[in-house]
Order: structure tokens, then sequence, then C-alpha cells
């Protein structure tokens, strides 16, 4: 059964129509990327699926229960704000142990135990007793994870928990959301590509508030990406742009795009194709210091499928 | 519930705000009583002042000292009653912190509640301290009237002030900025000081219940305002209950 169902949400701000019949469904013990571009309404869902907002029609599920202001959902969610806010003028410590797990009814003991737990799993121990005013940026957002995961939520949503993070605190995040998958389910919305690469096992794609695609990552890259070439001349760069011009010409060769001596070349699905560019590469004279198959990202899938979706709207 | 009014409480405390409102209610406490028994003389003491001023003025009596007490404190304190609820809601709601808590299992009822109970013992502290420091002050200058009275006078004040309280309240949990509920609870707070000038409409206000504190505390009773008691015991939760309404409609 699907921790999370979401069915045929339609959600209009005004003339913005955010949701427009967004349905998809999350595995239990995976993390799920919501992946899509600013404005596609991944936001709007999460705040749905948390109980801040309500859609004008469709319903969330989590576990089985509506999702809503007064749902008992809510104790089974873990949310974290893509900004998270806090009473400041509290301590980690008191807005853990005194605040949030007060408002999950914790025993004192519970709270207690909980609130070491989590500001150990986050790295915040030597910061419990100071004041939030004092965190920075990434430090507010683990403290910001730390209070999604107090309840021992069924699922967390987590609204672009990376996107405001230096890299060692990406890298951290990253860390922390990856060994979630062993004891919640995480749907983490995002547009960086890289981070969805590395955590998710799921993926689902959203635009303009519909769903474009949804599937594991992998069979996601086995479906959509397309082979990749990648050629390294030690040559003149208008020598190579032209050279490229060239191969985008050939049959089978989706894109092919120079910066300086280096081509990046989009296969489509003619798997000859690569020894067609491999002739041209020999027979342009050049000097050839690299050529290799270059591994398809979710970038690719995610460019194409947006773009296909554009296309279609 | 209790971990949101523990949390309101704290914060009072921690922003200085149960602070400045004590202290403010206090020093007027005391200001009144101090004010009836030397305005005379101060009066007197500055050279050109006109001749025969102190004649037209009331006699420092211990009826003047509640009657600056009570207006003193009512006047201050309902400036500090549209104040300090004036960010309680809309300042979580654009600071992201309301959304957080509401993600909870918390029921927005209950979060306005805690808010309303805050206010409660935020005033009903500062109330307490500064008509005690009143009474003290009208003993010391003139006589020790009944100490029932006043604690007549201090409910009073204190139905009073929660009611322009909760009207803030309102202002707060309805408006999308601090300002707007700013003004939205100056305006109704004007609004209903004109209106009140009108003999059946101000017999049912809470103000009304002021003139029974003052001269209960005077120690020359006077008829419950009953009408006005009803109205304020309705439209305090009454105004509670609208702000619920409209926070269970709103979306964080």
């Amino acid at each position: 059964m699907s921790v999370l169902k979401v069915e045929g949400l339609r959600k209009a701000f005004r003339q913005v129509q955010a949701l427009d019949g967004l349905t998809f469904a999350v595995e239990p013990g995976t993390v799920f990327g919501f992946l899509g571009p600013n404005g596609a309404g991944k936001t709007t869902t999460l705040r749905i699926l948390a109980g801040l907002a309500r859609p004008d029609s469709g319903t969330a599920f989590v576990a089985g229960h509506p999702a809503g202001p007064a749902s008992p959902a809510r104790r089974l969610v873990g949310y974290l704000p893509e900004e998270p806010r806090f009473y400041t003028w509290m301590t980690a410590t008191e807005f853990l142990r005194d605040y949030v797990a007060g408002l999950f009814g914790l025993k004192a003991e519970e709270a207690r135990r909980r609130t070491a737990e989590l500001l150990s799993l986050v790295g915040l121990q030597d910061a419990a007793h100071r004041r939030i005013a004092g965190f920075s940026r990434g430090m507010r957002q683990r403290l910001g994870l730390a209070q999604a995961l107090l309840n021992r939520p069924l699922v967390v949503l987590l609204d672009e928990p990376v996107s405001a993070l230096d890299p060692a605190g990406r890298r951290d995040m990253l860390q922390l959301i990856e060994e979630l998958r062993r004891t919640t389910t995480v749907l983490m919305s995002t547009h960086i590509l890289d981070d969805v690469e590395r955590v998710c096992d799921s993926v689902g794609i959203i635009q303009d508030g519909r769903m474009v695609t949804v599937d594991e990552r992998q069979a996601l890259l086995d479906r959509y990406a397309t082979p990749l070439i990648e050629i390294a001349f030690r040559a003149q760069p208008d020598r190579v742009a032209a050279w490229a011009e060239q191969v985008r010409r050939l049959p089978g060769v989706a894109s092919a795009v120079s910066n300086e001596a280096l081509v990046t070349i989009h296969l489509g699905t003619d798997e000859a194709a690569d020894q067609q560019v491999l002739a041209q590469a020999v027979a342009s004279g050049m000097p050839v210091e690299r050529f290799e198959h270059g591994r398809p990202k979710l970038e690719d899938v995610f460019l194409r499928l947006v773009g296909q979706a554009k296309e279609a709207a | 519930m209790v971990t949101l009014l523990r949390k309101e409480l704290r914060e009072q405390w921690r922003s200085n705000r149960l602070l400045v409102v004590a202290a403010v209610l206090v020093a007027m406490g005391i200001l009144g009583p101090l004010t009836a028994r030397y305005m005379n003389e101060m009066l007197g003491s500055i050279p050109g002042t006109p001749e025969g001023l102190e004649a037209v003025l009331p006699p420092p009596t211990a009826e003047l000292a509640v009657s600056e007490l009570a207006d003193n404190l009512a006047q201050f304190g309902l400036i500090l009653a549209l104040l300090v609820p004036m960010a309680a809601v809309v300042g979580e709601k654009t600071s992201g912190t309301a959304a957080l808590t509401l993600s909870k299992p918390v029921s927005r009822g209950a979060f306005l509640a805690a808010k309303l109970l805050a206010l409660v013992v935020t005033f009903g502290l500062g109330i307490s301290l500064a008509v005690g420091a009143g009474y003290a002050y009208t003993g010391m200058l003139f006589a020790w009237l009944p100490v029932g009275g006043f604690a007549q006078l201090a409910g009073a004040l204190l139905i009073y002030l929660l009611f322009y309280a909760s009207l803030a309240l309102l202002a707060s949990t309805l408006m999308r900025s601090q300002l707007a509920a700013a003004g939205l609870a100056f305006g109704l707070a004007l609004a209903l000081g004109v209106f009140g000038t009108l003999p059946a409409v101000g017999t049912l206000l809470p103000s009304a219940l002021l003139a029974w504190g003052r001269s209960a505390a005077s120690g020359v009773p006077i008829e419950l305002p009953w009408k006005a008691l009803v109205t304020a015991s309705l439209l305090i939760p009454g105004l509670w209950a609208i702000g619920w309404a409209a926070l269970r409609r709103q979306e964080l």
C-alpha cells in the first residue's frame, strides 16, 4: 500500500493554476524525488500534504488518511519547509524538547531522549543550549530536519532541503536524508538534479502542476536518457566548433555541443551512430585526446521531459 | 494546549513584553495617587501660575486618587492592550513559525486560545501589580480604603483591557500585515469610543464597568452594570471564536 497517495489535485491562486490534476503515489521506505522547475507546484503539493493548505479539488492521502488542517495525518508526517523559521529566542533544546515534543504529546523522558538523539544525528549537540537566533542557515536547516523527525514520522516531507546550503552543508544534509531511508519514507522536492540522482530511489517530474512522469530512478534513466559521447580534441576551439556543427547533421545524432576543445554529443536511438561519430572524429584530422561514452544523467531526462511537456502545452 | 500556552508565556517573558506591560501599568498605578496628592502643590510652586488656579482645582482626596488611578490605567492600558497582541498571529504567519507549528497535530483554536490566555496572564499580572501599587500609595498618602473595592476595580480594568486585547488579537488574525492589524484594531477601538458616547450603547460596553470599579475602590459602591458585564463576557470569547473561524479557513 502506498504511504502517500495524491489523486487529481487541483489548486489555483487567482489566475495561476498551481496544480492541475496532479496524481502520484509514494511507496513506503523509499526516498522519492519530487523534481520540477521553480513554480511547478512542488511546494503547494507539500503544503497540502502537511495540512497547511487545501486543494480546490482532488485528495491527498497519508497512510490512508485524507490530508488537511484538522487531519490525524499530521501525527504521521514530519515537515521541513524550504526556509524553516523558528522562535529564535528559544534554544535548540527548548525548541525540540519543550515545544515540538509537547505538540506531539511526548512524555518528558521520551522528549529528552529523542531531543538528544536528534541533536546528535544532525550534528547540533554542541549548539544544544545556544539560542537559535545565532544559528547559521545550515544549522537552522539541520534543526528543521530534527524537528521534522521528532515524532518518528511515517513520512517526511522535505521542501528543497539543500537548495540554500553551501557544498559542505549540502553533502551533510544529503547524507542524513540517505540514512532516513532505513526508518521512514521521504518525499523530497528539489530542482537540483544531482541531489535526486544521489539519494532518491524514485523520481516524479512535475511541470505546470501536472506529473510528467513517475518511475524508479534507474528505470527512468534507462527509458529516457539518451547515450552520450564526450570527445576531447587537441585543436583550436573554432575548428572543434565547426566539426561539432558537422557532426550534428549526422543521422542518429540528437545534439552536439562544443565547449573549447570538448564536444558533448547526445545520440538518438540508433546504436550505430557512435561508430559514425568516431569515424568522423578520426577523419577530422584533429588529434583526439579522449573519446568516451558518458553516463546518461537525470538532467538529460528532466530537460527532455520538461521540454516535451512545454511543447505539448 | 499546555505546550502552546507555556510557549506564549515564555515568549512574553523573554521578549520583555510582560515586564514592559507590568512596568508601565505599575508606573501609572503609582502616578495616579501621587498626582492627586501633589498636583496642587506642584502647580503652586511653578512661577507664573495664575492666581486662584489652586482654588478651582479639586482638593486632594482619596476619591481623586482612585479616579486618577483608574483613568491612568484605563488609558495607558488601552494602548498596551491594542499594541501587545498586534503581531501575535500575523507576525507568526508572515515569519513562517505559524506554519511550522500548525503542521503539527495542533488545532488552530488551541493556537489562538493560548495567545488569548497569555494575554489574560500578562494583563492580569500587570493590573494586579498596578492596582496593588495604587492601593498602597493611596493608603500612604490619603487613607486606607477597603481592599475589596480595589479588587473590584482591578477586575473591571482587566475585563475592559481584555476586551480590547481580544479585538487586537482578532485584527492580528484577520490581517496580512502588522500595520494593517494595528490600523484595524485602533480603528475599531475608535469606533467603539465614538459609539460608546451614545447612552444606549455606552451602558452595554465594557467601559461602563470602569465607573463601577472606581466607585467600589472609593468606598461608595454602586450597582454592578450587569449588561456591560454580560456583553464583555460574550464579546471576549466571541471575538476569539470569530478569529478561530477565520484562521481555520486561512492557508499558511
